[in-house]
């Protein structure tokens, strides 16, 4: 069942649960008490007939067949209204007295003794024992007792309503204090969900307070049930917070790293547009298409980087690092190719647990590099050895000038060697690589060696 | 008028100096903020334009370095970072504007005139000198009310001149304003330049001080 509100769903259910205990509360002592007193007055009514067979039996008067003894009946009217017992007993009787009879009718179907309030038909069937009857639009319970020695049959009776009219006064004023206690229960309930689900509402505030720029984590008391929900919000919104941060950080550095190439588009555009000679109007052709270039390059490898971003599942197969290699190799531009001369020295047995796909990208990008920095014709080596429990792919290549106080920033996003502003490049390809290899656990360090090649070396560790 | 462009995408330099040559300005290149530093305190510059992202780091350092060195350039500050603090830092440092990349090279023009204009003391784009002058948002010279026909050398020295009335400018300077760093030979020398601008408006606008230079005269002598 969906619950829309705790508060509500607390509110109702708590007092359905209270008035639905005092209903079945209610009802049983309503039973109970009925039960007891019909207990009490059938006693009573037995008791009744057997004090009048006593009666018959050791008359003090004798009785005659035609005379007819109706016990006389005081004429007190129910009004209804409510008055004290004392108040009830009148010095002519019980206004309740017409609501007992009594008949004694001898065997032969005469009767001998009546109560005023009823006539002279029999009352009970002449079968012993207790029966419910209607008289007079009434539901009477009567009991009848048979009298051998006079052949005489005695019935007495009770309206059934008066036995109603007891229980349910009895019932009532056992309930009447729980249901004026009602109220107050509720009122009590109230208050304590109220004041139970205060924290959450709270909570609930403080949450929608939050401002979506800012995602401070939520520090207020709360009950223990509810610190769970809270650390967890505050861990969401922690991660959140990262997330949004690295977004931005994203966004602005392809903001600025697009902006250098969309202003040698304006500015070369312009110059185009101005140019008073061939050769000026050669140069800016050259520019924006260099340019041009340059902007294509850096979408693609920021849709590579954008891809690495999210948390991506590695699907790692067993490969042979030779074949991987040779593939990377392959997917490297023709010209770039014919531009060094490649060794390759890995051993064929060598095996590497990685997401091909990925480490291929990671791969050409070494390679990529490579052979753009090197000097043309120089040499480019890609060698692998392996050192305690990890696969290390180095791959070296002469390089212009020293590098080595760039060698830290190396593989920074959008970094790129200021020696070397003059060959194409976004400065994303060793920040690709270097996430590829952090994903599959490994690692990627740069040197100088003491003859000036630049050494890239990637540590990847094997579990086997 | 010299300005010092310091920006490490040499694509991006090349079309900037293009473009702010064909408006009669002298512009050198360097690409790092260090060789920024050493230009600019050993070399007089009108403007210095300034990329902030260079390959040794934020150049709010060069900003910084060359103020606590008393060079006063104004300095234009070009950049790709479109960041609030970014800019104010960069302003707070002693930068004088800020132009956000991609921009028009007419856009850093405009601003070069008004970051001069503000250097000058001055109100406007028009200089005026005896009976000649010059409309340096134009590229316009006149004498005597008639248009004149200046080569792009011949106005950057005459506007150079103008800029700098009375005082003496080395046959060096101006050399070096005409030429650039790069040493562009051209077969007319400063003379020959000189004595162009002479006739073309009139011989006692700029004098000669033997040995030294060359002088505007503001005023003619009586």
């Amino acid at each position: 069942m969906k619950i829309n509100s705790i508060r509500r769903m607390l509110l109702l259910s708590v007092n359905a649960v209270i008035l639905l205990m005092l209903l079945i509360t209610s009802l049983n002592t309503w039973f109970n008490v009925h039960h007891e007193i019909d207990e009490l007055f059938d006693a009573q009514l037995a008791q009744y007939a057997r004090l009048v067979r006593h009666l018959l039996v050791e008359p003090n008067t004798p009785l005659t067949a035609d005379s007819d003894h109706a016990i006389e009946m005081p004429f007190l009217l129910d009004d209804g209204i409510e008055r004290t017992s004392a108040e009830e007993r009148y010095s002519e009787g019980h206004k309740y007295e017409s609501k007992i009879a009594v008949q004694v009718w001898h065997e032969n179907g005469q009767l001998l003794i009546r109560s005023g309030n009823v006539g002279k038909t029999p009352l009970l069937p002449k079968q012993s024992g207790f029966h419910e009857i209607r008289h007079n639009q009434y539901l009477w319970i009567g009991f009848s007792l048979y009298v051998p020695d006079e052949k005489a049959w005695i019935f007495t009776a009770q309206r059934e309503d008066v036995r109603d009219e007891l229980s349910w006064h009895l019932t009532l004023n056992q309930l009447l204090p729980l249901g004026i206690a009602i109220l107050p229960i509720i009122l009590l309930v109230w208050l304590a969900v109220e004041w139970g689900t205060k924290p959450v509402r709270e909570l609930s505030k403080k949450l929608a307070e939050t401002n979506p720029t800012e995602l401070q984590p939520i520090e207020m008391p709360l009950p223990r049930e509810l610190k769970p929900f809270k650390d967890a919000v505050n861990k969401l919104m922690a991660e959140l917070k990262a997330y949004l941060k690295k977004e931005k950080m994203f966004i602005a550095d392809v903001s600025h790293e697009l902006r250098t190439p969309l202003s040698v588009l304006q500015v070369h555009t312009d110059n185009l547009e101005k140019a008073t000679d061939s050769q000026e109007q050669r140069t800016a052709i050259q520019a924006i298409g260099k340019s041009t270039r340059r902007l294509a390059h850096l979408v693609k490898q920021l849709m590579e980087t954008e891809k690495l971003e999210h948390n991506i599942v590695l699907q790692y197969q067993e490969i042979q690092l030779l074949r991987l290699t040779e593939d990377a190799l392959a997917s490297v531009d023709l010209p770039l190719i014919d531009r060094v001369i490649w060794v390759v020295d890995i051993p064929k047995q060598l095996q590497v647990r990685v997401d091909p796909a990925l480490f291929h990208a990671a791969l050409r990008n070494l390679l990529d590099n490579a052979a753009k920095y090197a000097p043309a014709q120089s040499e480019v080596s890609i060698k692998a050895r392996i050192e305690q429990h990890a696969v290390v792919i180095s791959v070296s290549n002469a390089i212009n000038g020293d590098i080595t106080l760039e060698l830290a920033r190396l593989g920074e996003r959008f970094f790129r060697s200021y020696g070397h502003q003059d060959v194409a490049g976004a400065g994303l390809g060793l920040s690709i690589t270097r996430k590829i290899v952090n994903l599959h656990g490994g690692k990627l360090v740069f040197s100088q060696d003491i003859t000036g090649r630049f050494v890239t070396e990637l540590f990847l560790p094997q579990t086997t | 008028m010299r300005l010092l462009l310091v920006e490490d995408d040499s694509l991006l330099a090349q079309g900037l100096i293009t473009a702010l040559s064909r408006m009669h300005y002298r512009t050198e290149h360097c690409i790092t903020g260090s060789q920024a530093i050493v230009a600019a305190t050993s070399s007089g510059f009108d403007v210095i334009i300034l990329d902030l992202g260079l390959p040794d780091g934020l150049a709010l350092h060069v900003i910084k370095t060359l103020r606590a060195k008393k060079v006063t350039t104004p300095i234009l500050v070009l950049t790709a970072w479109d960041h609030l603090e970014t800019k104010v830092e960069a302003l707070n440092a002693g930068a004088d504007d800020y132009v956000l990349k991609p921009c028009d090279s007419r856009e850093i023009e405009a601003r070069l005139r008004v970051l001069l204009r503000r250097y000058q003391q001055r109100q406007q784009d028009i200089l005026t000198c005896q009976e000649v002058e010059m409309n340096m948002q134009q590229h316009l010279c006149r004498y005597q009310g008639r248009d004149i026909v200046l080569t792009s050398r011949e106005f950057l020295i005459l506007k150079e001149f103008m800029l700098h009335p009375d005082k003496i400018l080395s046959r060096q300077y101006l050399d070096e304003l005409s030429s650039g760093w790069t040493g562009e030979t051209e077969s007319n020398s400063i003379e020959v330049h000189i004595h162009n601008i002479r006739k073309k408006t009139t011989a006692s606008l700029i004098k000669t001080v033997r040995g030294v230079g060359y002088m505007l005269v503001s005023h003619r002598e009586n």
